[in-house]
């Protein structure tokens, strides 16, 4: 936590691995997952592109400013698969956390604030983001690239982890309101504080 | 410090450290990534035909436009019909059109295909990559033209005006 008492970045996307029921239920209440997974989509490709990025650069003086853009463009494009997954999750979710229920005037007021749904899934890719890095990580170690089992195995295990955030999320979404089904998960509407650890 | 802190931080040290460990790969193997570059000696290769023979292509030889192109590649099979008429119109001149075909092995029938069926007469090599690779081609049409002395004197990425072509040409038979 930080000296005023906010949550930071870091305490956030770590609180996702290690403590996914508090920090999603806070980010029900004030997320920043779009925010902060937006940074660690960026710090991604810096990592897996670092090579493509330096050529284009190297290719400027050769063919001109277009070398730089396709570079850039063909290093966003690596994240495409992330930015799509996340998207495809928060609308599925906004779908599954359905309305609250009618007030008295008959309307039907959506569950958490705007926006929350976004937040929620671009915290359940964190997992898979830990996931492959710790692969890249192990393989960059060793100096070889990983088997396909392995590497199924590696996806496996970030998808069902990710989905298992996703779930815990949809749970937290669901029970903003306090009319939904409720979660039982002790989280509660979340204030954006976590206690240390 | 909590825990989530520290896993937090770890994460963005993580993905620095592989960005870091790759800006030294980079700066170790510049060879490798540095871009072919204008006025260095082009690659040199030697190539298998799609019809019959081989290809030799470095050192010292006649002015030479290479054609890096796919069949999967629209930009590509609209530019070719292009550089075939212009390989006809150049060919008396003692220049050099080459068509450079950067797919895998298995897409040759593909290849054969296009190349009878848009009636293409220039000399298409098959080049399953690492020729593309040396050449640092990263999108296609890429094009090249060589000089006399095997000079890179001018990239074309994408397709390219016949008129640029033909000034880049006459530009690499000016080259001393």
């Amino acid at each position: 936590m930080g000296e005023r008492g906010e949550v930071t970045f870091a305490e956030r996307v770590g609180g996702v691995l290690v403590r996914p029921r508090a920090t999603l239920a806070a980010a029900v209440e004030g997320g920043h997952g779009a925010a902060d997974v937006a940074l660690l989509l960026v710090l991604k490709v810096l990592a897996s592109e670092t090579v493509a990025l330096a050529r284009a650069v190297m290719e400027v003086p050769l063919v001109g400013p277009s070398a730089l853009l396709r570079g850039v463009a063909h290093a966003v494009g690596s994240a495409a698969f992330d930015v799509a997954a996340i998207a495809v999750a928060a609308i599925v979710m906004r779908l599954l956390a359905g309305p609250e229920k009618t007030d008295l005037r008959g309307e039907l007021p959506r569950r958490g604030r705007a926006g929350s749904e976004l937040d929620l899934a671009a915290y359940a890719w964190v997992p898979w983001l830990a996931v492959s890095l710790a692969v890249w990580l192990a393989d960059t170690a060793l100096g070889r690239s990983p088997g396909a089992v392995e590497a199924n195995a590696a996806r496996g295990i970030a998808a069902c982890w990710a989905g298992a955030v996703w779930v815990l999320g949809l749970l937290a979404l669901r029970s903003s309101t306090g009319t939904g089904t409720g979660t039982g998960t002790g989280a509660g509407t979340g204030t954006g504080t976590e206690s240390g650890s | 410090m909590s825990v989530s802190r520290i896993i937090g931080w770890a994460l963005v040290a993580g993905f620095v450290a592989l960005a870091a460990n790759n800006l030294v790969w980079v700066a170790r193997h510049r060879e490798i990534v540095e871009p072919v570059a204008l006025g260095q000696a082009a690659p040199s290769f030697d190539l298998a035909l799609l019809d019959a023979g081989r290809v030799h292509v470095g050192g010292a030889g006649p002015v030479t436009v290479i054609d890096f192109w796919a069949s999967w590649c629209p930009p590509c099979r609209a530019e070719l019909p292009v550089l075939d008429r212009l390989a006809k119109r150049v060919a008396p001149e003692g220049v050099r059109v080459l068509a450079v075909n950067v797919e895998e092995a298995e897409a040759r029938d593909e290849v054969s295909s296009f190349v009878r069926g848009a009636g293409l007469t220039l000399p298409v090599a098959l080049d399953g990559g690492p020729v593309s690779a040396r050449y640092r081609v990263e999108s296609l049409p890429t094009m090249a033209v060589l000089d006399g002395a095997g000079r890179i004197r001018k990239l074309f990425v994408g397709t390219a005006d016949e008129a640029d072509l033909v000034a880049a040409i006459e530009a690499a038979r000016r080259a001393p």
